[in-house]
C-alpha cells in the first residue's frame, strides 16, 4: 500500500475514534476549523489583492487577524463552555427523562448527588459497570481464577451487560448527546452573532479613527515639508505647531 | 486486575441494590444514599416530542444544520450592531451593514449546500450491513404507507465492493449503524471545510461583493460613490 493510502488510512480510524461517538464535539471542532480556515482565505485574498496598495495591506492584514482571533477564540471558548454545561446537565442527572430514572432505580445507577456531596455520572456510571461484569466474566472463565460464580449467575450478568450496553446506545447517549448539541448551538449563536460583533465593532471603529487620524497627520505633515498653505505660520516650532492647530492634549506627534 | 464488584453481591442479591421512593427532594437511589438533591428536584422531561427533538439532535443533527442556524440567526441581529454602531459615520455603517448581509446570505448558501452534498456524498461511500438494514427499513415502512410493494432488488442486502467502502475504515465494518452514522458526518464535514478553502474566493466572494452592492443600493447607498469620495 502506497504511504499516501496509508495516511488516508490512519485520517479516517482518527476520525472514526474521535467523532463516532461525540456528535457535539464534531460541530465544535469543524466549526472552529471553518472558522480558521475562512479567515485564513480572508488574510491570503487581501495578501494577494492587486487593487489593495501595500500602505493598506499594513492597515487591513493586522485588522483581519484581530478578527479573526476574536471569531475563532470567542466561537470555541464559548460554544465548549455552554456544550460542557448542558452534557452536565444529563450526565449529573439534573435533566433526566422517566425511561432514564427507572432504569438507574432498577440498576442501582447513581442519579443524584450523594450524602458525601459526590456528584453523579451516569454515563460513565454505566460504562464502569459494564466494564466490571464484563470482568468478573471473564476472570471467571479462566479455569485457574474460577471465582466460583455458578453459570446461572454469569447468564445473568451477560443479560445485565447486554441491557446496559443496549440502554447506554438507544437512550442515554442519544439523549446525553441532544443536550450537549444544543448547548453547542446555543453557543455558536451566542458567541457569532452577539459577542463578536459587540467586540469586533468597537475595535474596527477604533482602527479606522486611528487610520483616519493618521493620514490626516501625514497629510498635514507633507504640505507643512512642502511649504504650502496652513493654518498656522511655516515658521512656528514643532512644539508651537502642536498646540496651535492640534490643542487637545491628546495628541501626539 | 481489580475487581470492584463484590462477588458476595452477586450471589445474593438485596434490595439495597434497588433504588426506592420518589426523587422529588429527599431520596435513596441504587446506592442506598439519601441525598437532599443539589438545587431541588432533577428535571424530569415526560413530553415525548421534546425528548424527542433531543435525541434526534444527538443523532441526526449535522453541521449543514448547524451552519444553517448559525446563519438565519445572524441575519436577525448582526445588521442591527451595524446599523447601530455609534462608532462609525452614516456611511460606514450602512455599507458595513450591506455587506454583513452580503456575507451572511453568500457564506449560509455555500456553506450549507457543500456541507450537506459532503455528508450525502460520503453516505455512498460507507456502505455496510448496519446502514443497508436501516435503509431497507426505511424503504419497506415508505412503501408499507405508500401501499406499494418493494422490488427483490431493493430487499436484497447485497455485497460490497471496495469503491462503497473506500471512505470506511478498514476493520469497522461491523460497528453499528449509530457510529457510522455519526462518522459520515464528520468525514463529510472535513471534506467541505478543505472544499470550502478553494470555494472561499470562488465563489464566497464574488457572491459576497454582488450582494453588497444589491444591498447598499437597497439601503440607499451607492458603495462605488462612497469608495470613490473616501480615496
Amino acid at each position: 500500500m502506497t504511504p499516501q493510502l496509508n495516511a488516508f488510512g490512519s485520517v479516517k480510524k482518527w476520525l472514526f475514534e474521535h467523532y463516532s461517538n461525540d456528535a457535539g464535539k464534531m460541530l465544535l471542532h469543524t466549526g472552529t476549523a471553518g472558522w480558521i480556515l475562512s479567515a485564513a482565505g480572508q488574510i491570503f485574498g487581501i495578501v494577494n489583492n492587486d487593487k489593495v496598495s501595500k500602505k493598506e495591506k499594513k492597515f487591513l492584514i493586522p485588522q483581519e487577524i484581530v478578527d479573526a482571533g476574536i471569531n475563532i477564540l470567542s466561537f470555541y471558548i464559548v460554544t465548549n463552555k455552554i456544550q460542557n454545561v448542558t452534557k452536565a446537565l444529563a450526565s449529573k442527572g439534573k435533566v433526566i427523562t422517566p425511561a432514564i430514572r427507572v432504569f438507574c432505580e432498577k440498576h442501582g445507577i447513581q442519579f443524584t448527588k450523594g450524602a458525601d456531596g459526590k456528584s453523579p455520572n451516569i454515563g460513565k456510571s454505566i460504562l464502569d459497570k459494564v466494564k466490571n461484569y464484563e470482568s468478573v466474566v471473564k476472570v471467571n472463565g479462566d479455569s485457574k481464577l474460577n471465582l466460583g460464580v455458578d453459570e446461572k449467575k454469569i447468564a445473568e450478568l451477560n443479560t445485565e451487560i447486554k441491557e446496559l450496553n443496549n440502554f447506554y446506545d438507544k437512550t442515554y447517549s442519544p439523549f446525553e448527546s441532544g443536550l450537549k448539541v444544543a448547548g453547542g448551538i446555543f453557543g455558536a449563536v451566542l458567541s457569532g452573532n452577539i459577542i463578536t460583533p459587540l467586540l469586533r465593532n468597537p475595535i474596527a471603529a477604533a482602527k479606522q479613527k486611528s487610520s483616519l487620524s493618521r493620514e490626516k497627520m501625514e497629510h498635514d505633515a507633507a504640505m507643512y515639508r512642502d511649504g504650502k498653505t496652513l493654518p498656522v505660520n511655516k515658521n512656528v516650532g514643532l512644539d508651537a505647531y502642536k498646540s496651535n492647530v492640534y490643542p487637545s492634549g491628546s495628541m501626539r506627534i | 486486575m481489580t475487581l470492584n464488584v463484590s462477588i458476595a453481591k452477586i450471589n445474593n442479591p438485596t434490595n439495597s441494590a434497588k433504588g426506592t421512593g420518589n426523587f422529588r427532594g429527599l431520596q435513596k437511589d441504587g446506592q442506598g444514599n439519601s441525598a437532599q438533591t443539589f438545587c431541588g428536584a432533577p428535571i424530569e422531561l415526560k413530553n415525548e416530542k421534546i425528548i424527542g427533538k433531543i435525541n434526534w439532535l444527538g443523532d441526526d443533527f449535522t453541521s449543514a444544520g448547524q451552519r444553517f442556524v448559525s446563519g438565519i440567526t445572524a441575519l436577525f441581529t448582526q445588521p442591527f450592531f451595524d446599523l447601530n454602531n455609534k462608532k462609525a459615520d452614516d456611511d460606514t455603517r450602512t455599507i458595513s451593514c450591506a455587506r454583513t448581509l452580503g456575507k451572511i446570505v453568500a457564506g449560509t448558501t455555500t456553506g450549507v449546500l457543500i456541507r450537506w452534498g459532503c455528508v450525502e456524498a460520503t453516505k455512498k461511500f460507507c456502505k455496510t450491513e448496519a446502514t443497508e438494514q436501516v435503509r431497507i427499513e426505511k424503504l419497506e415502512a415508505k412503501a408499507k404507507k405508500s401501499g406499494k410493494t418493494i422490488t427483490e432488488k431493493a430487499k436484497t442486502q447485497s455485497e460490497f465492493s471496495k469503491r462503497e467502502q473506500f471512505l470506511l475504515p478498514k476493520g469497522y465494518e461491523s460497528k453499528s449503524f449509530r457510529e457510522i452514522k455519526k462518522y459520515r458526518g464528520a468525514f463529510g464535514t472535513f471534506a467541505a471545510v478543505l472544499i470550502m478553502v478553494v470555494t472561499n474566493f470562488a465563489i464566497d466572494a464574488p457572491l459576497t461583493t454582488y450582494l453588497t452592492n444589491k444591498f447598499s443600493n437597497m439601503l440607499g447607498k451607492d458603495p462605488a460613490a462612497i469608495e470613490g469620495g473616501k480615496k
